[in-house]
This record gives C-alpha cells, structure tokens and sequence, in this order.
C-alpha cells in the first residue's frame, strides 16, 4: 500500500501567503544579515592595510631567519655621523646606521630587492642613496653568503629604537613574507657619542667565511 | 517538498563557497598572478656537443668543467674566496642572422638553483665575457665560440647550462653535460 | 482603481498624457530638466582655477607629504661640471628651498612639489633637476622622513628669453586619502595650494 504524503489540512489563502511570504522574507533577511556582517569586515580603512600587510619573521641581532628569496643574519649595528666615500665625507642632519649584515640568495642569482628602517611611530627609512653602497648592489650568487654593510640615514630621535627590515619585493610588498630585525636600544648618549666621533669608513662586501 | 528541493539553492551557493574555502588562498592566487608566464620553464634537453635551433639560430655546449688556473691582470694566480668555485662552459654557435645576441645564459644545480654569469665574486680575474655574439672584431665564420664563467658554492656541481631568448620563453636551452 | 478626488484626477490626467509620450520624447525632457538644474545650481559656469593663499619667502609651507620654505630664487649660467643644458646657450633657473619629508615614508615623488607658472621658456613644466645641498649632488633624488634639507629646483630656460628679475612660486601640495582604486590611503589629489608673489630672482 502506498503512503499518502503527509495530509494537512488546507490552510486559508491569507495564511499560506502569509507563510509564503515570511518563508521568502525569512530568506532575504538572512541574506541582508549575512552581507552586513560581510561588509563589516572591510569597511574600516585600517583594515585593507591590516589584512594585507606583511608577514613578520622577527628576530634579533645574530639570528638567523629567511624570507622566500633571502637567507639573513645581522650581525651588528654602528652609528655614525659622518662617512667617507672614495670621493667625499658625508654627514647629515640626522644620524648615519650602518647595519653588519650576513646574506645569501636561495635559489636565483639577485640583488637584495629590499631593505629598509622602521622606526617605533613606524615610519620606514629605506638605504640612503647618497652613498656608494657596495652590498646593496651586490649580485648574490645562489648559496654564497656575502657580509657587508647596509646604510640607513635617519632622524636623531628615531635611532635609538630601530627595526631593520628584509624583503622579496620593493614595489609590493603585500601578504610576502617580512623579515623584522630588532636592533638593540640605544640611549641618546650613545647616538650624541656617535655624532662627535670622527669620519667612518665602510667595510668592503665579501665572500663570508662560514 | 523534499528536503532536496526545498533547500538546492544552498547547497548549489555551498559549491562556490567550499571553492575559496578549500582552494588557493588569496596568497597563491596573487603569486601565481605574478608569475611570469613567459618566464623560461620548458627545457629543451640537448646533449654535450649536439647542435640544438632555437629563436633562428643554433647552439651546442662543447664543455662545461671547474675554471682551475685562473690569474690576475697581471699573470698572479687568482684567489678565489673561501667556499667557492669557478666553473667554464663553452658554448658554440651557427647564428648567421644574428638571432641570438639577446641571449640569457645561465648554470644550473642538481637542486634547480640558478647563477649568473660573470659574477662579483671574479671580477678581478683575467677572462673573457660571457656573450651570444661574435666578438666585434672577430673575421667572418660559420661558427664562433665563447666562453661563460660562474662561481658555485663548494660542494655544489653543475647540472646544466641553460640559454634562453625572452621571445621563446617559455621554451628555453638546457645543455647537458653528459654526451 | 478609484483615487481620491483631486490627486486621482492628477494622476488620470499624467497617466493621459504620459500614454501620448514616445521615450525619446520623456529622454529629452528629463536631459534638458538636469542641464536646467544643474545650471541653477551654478554647475554651468565656466570652471576657473581655484585661487591658492598667497604666503611671503622665508615661510614655512605644509603642503601635506613635505613641508617646504623657498628662500632663494636665482638664474646660473651653468651647473658645471654636474650638467650641461640639453640646449647650448640655455641656463639653469633654481628656486632654493628647505625641505622636510612628513610623509611616514622615504619620499622621491620630487616632481609635483613646486612650479613656476609665470615664467617664460622654461623647457619643463615640472623641474628637471633636483640638488641636494648637503653633497653638492644632482644624483640624490629622495628625502628621508624627518630630517630637513637645504635643497634646489631647478629648471632648463631658453637663453634668447630674458632672465626673470622676479618670480611667483607655486608651492604643491598633496593630500593623505583613501584611493578608490586600492581601498589604501595614500598621498593623492597633487596640484597647487599656495603661491609664493614676486621673489627676486638673482644673477649667478
């Protein structure tokens, strides 16, 4: 014997319209809820830069630590407030810092496509090109570390208090992996100590020796 | 109404949902945007000393061997740094058109890793360019031939030698050493 | 359908003469209506240049990623052995300003900082060249944030044209908005936002 479907009793017309109504509106409201909770998620203006920035790979001075392209380690800092070029000595209204630095490229010959000083407001110091920078422009060979110097001019208050930062792309930088160096704190002492010492010279860049 | 018919318009928007859910993040989707699809990623295998066409010319390796006996400008021995070694590979070529001037060449390792010629780490040696063309004072010929020096970190030995011309990616050169 | 007396029988009389109407009839209609009220609202009036505050030599200007002071403007016959004019027989015309970068970034957007709209047969409208006066360089072509400098503008001038006794500098500036096209803020909008009248220009 075959089961009839299950029997209602008919309900008025007013009812079922009702009903077909509060089914379909029932849909659309949960649609509207479900959009509004979406567009919550990028309406604040902070939120595209939050959601695409950088990841963070920190460490300090002596750690090593790599971005896609790049293995790092820095290995010192140094103030200054003058260096000497081949040609010319170079101060500055701010502060030279020169950051010791061990790198290698991991799978393709390049340059180091970035690298740049973060200050504690944030503010990003990229290399000075006011001197002849001779790790920046560097071609790494695959699996060969170099050690040189990379040099940062910033403003006196801001180089107590300085993260060095590494990555695979100067243009975009978005979503790729970051590498965060922390330098140590320096007091203002210190900085004041580097302004009055005499002219420094860079090191050459070479071959690093394990 | 069946439970199915009632509630296909879900499971039909679950499809596209389970999609971004379980596919590529946003991450991968942008690196492989920014892949470059005419970057040089299909070899075409050409054994030691075998002639190959590429872009309207042609081009074989002859050598591919560790540069031993490097010196100075002014004949003193060249030092290479700690950790590291010289490689030579001779490439020949019949290029009567000049097609392949443009060139890229470039070693390769077991691992894929990728060096360039004439690298920072020789300058200083007495050598010569690596390069696709004739040299400009050289007399006429059918073929001429240069040499490409590298450097590689101890340890690590060459796989290939690839030669690629941007108008043919993604096909590029991969010259072997083996015969 | 019934409506209530008056506006059932607006509603018949709009409904009559809307059924005599083609579309092209009620499109032009309503294009005329808008050009109509956009002129009533002073949208047809010819567009001038916004005028920009006039402020002396020697102030300080933020013009939003930089701020700047002009503090000297001269003519040079040559920027030797740095550059040569493209043309012979051109000079150099260089506006000398302080500059410090506020932006939270190194800025190099150098171009769109300051112009010099009076003057005549300036081959460039924007500079083409920029000299920091710390290294004596031409080849440095960015500020870091927060640190100023003594810096020049300078532009190549025809030399058949006379030398300027005097010049007004117009002073740029951008503002720090959302961009629509990638939802990030950004410094945007760069055109003039003041004016420097009349600054002497001297002879070197």
């Amino acid at each position: 014997m075959i089961e009839p479907r299950t029997h209602r009793a008919p309900r008025g017309r007013f009812v079922e319209g009702l009903a077909s109504l509060g089914s379909l509106a029932g849909a659309g409201l949960l649609i509207l809820v479900a959009l509004a909770v979406g567009s919550l998620i990028p309406a604040s203006d902070e939120n595209i830069e939050h959601r695409q920035r950088p990841y963070a790979v920190q460490g300090g001075v002596g750690d090593a630590r790599s971005t896609d392209k790049l293995d790092i380690r820095v290995a010192g800092v140094r103030g200054a407030g003058k260096i000497k070029d081949d040609d010319r000595t170079h101060d500055t209204g701010g502060v030279w810092i020169i950051v010791k630095v061990r790198v290698a490229t991991r799978t393709e010959a390049g340059l180091i496509p970035y690298a740049a000083a973060r200050d504690r407001h944030g503010r990003i110091y990229e290399l000075s090109s006011r001197i002849e920078q001779s790790l920046n422009g560097r071609m790494l060979q695959p699996g060969i570390p170099l050690t040189g110097e990379l040099v940062f001019e910033v403003p006196k208050d801001a180089a107590t208090d300085l993260t060095v930062l590494f990555a695979d792309n100067s243009l975009d930088r978005r979503m790729d992996r970051q590498v965060e160096i922390a330098l140590p704190t320096v007091d203002k002492a210190t900085v004041d100590r580097w302004l009055a010492d005499a002219a420094t010279t860079l090191i050459d860049t070479e071959v690093s020796t394990a | 109404m069946s439970w199915w018919r009632r509630n296909w318009w879900g499971l039909l928007a679950l499809l596209p949902v389970l999609a971004l859910a379980l596919g590529q993040d946003a991450k991968e989707v942008r690196d492989r945007a920014r892949e470059n699809p005419t970057d040089p990623t299909v070899p075409i295998v050409t054994p030691l000393a075998s002639w190959v066409g590429y872009g309207g010319g042609e081009v074989r390796m002859l050598v591919l061997k560790e540069a031993t006996g490097l010196t100075g400008y002014g004949g003193e021995p060249f030092a290479l740094p700690g950790g590291v070694r010289a490689w030579r590979a001779t490439l020949e070529f019949r290029d009567p058109d000049e097609k392949l001037g443009g060139c890229q060449v470039f070693l390769l390792d077991g691992a894929g890793r990728r060096f360039e010629p004439d690298p920072a780490e020789l300058r200083g040696a007495k050598k010569s360019y690596g390069s696709c063309s004739p040299a400009f004072d050289a007399a006429p010929a059918p073929t001429f031939r240069n040499d490409f020096f590298f450097v590689m970190p101890s340890g690590t030995r060459p796989a290939a030698v690839g030669l690629s011309l941007a108008t043919q990616h993604p096909n590029y050169v991969r010259l072997v050493p083996a015969g | 359908m019934s409506g209530n007396g008056g506006t059932g029988a607006a509603a018949g009389a709009l409904r009559g003469v809307a059924s005599h109407l083609s579309l092209r009839w009620v499109a032009a209609g309503i294009a005329v209506l808008t050009v109509a009220a956009s002129g009533l609202f002073g949208g047809l009036r010819p567009t001038e240049k916004p005028t920009v505050p006039v402020i002396a030599v020697h102030t300080a200007f933020d013009g939003g990623p930089w701020t700047v002071t002009v503090n000297r403007a001269l003519t040079l016959k040559t920027l030797e052995p740095l550059k040569k004019t493209e043309k012979a027989g051109d000079r150099w015309v260089a506006v000398r300003v302080r500059m410090e970068i506020n932006a939270n970034e190194t800025w190099n957007r150098i171009d769109d900082v300051i112009r010099l709209p009076g003057v005549k047969g300036l081959r460039t409208v924007e500079p083409s060249e920029f000299y920091l006066v710390r290294d004596e360089s031409l080849l440095v072509r960015e500020l870091q944030p927060g640190i100023p400098e003594e810096v020049a503008f300078l532009w190549q001038q025809d030399g058949s044209v006379p030398r300027p006794e005097a010049m007004d500098v117009e002073l740029w500036g951008m503002t720090h908005r959302k961009s629509s096209l990638t939802d990030m803020i950004e410094w945007l909008d760069s055109g003039p936002r003041a004016l420097v009248l009349d600054v002497p220009v001297e002879d070197r």
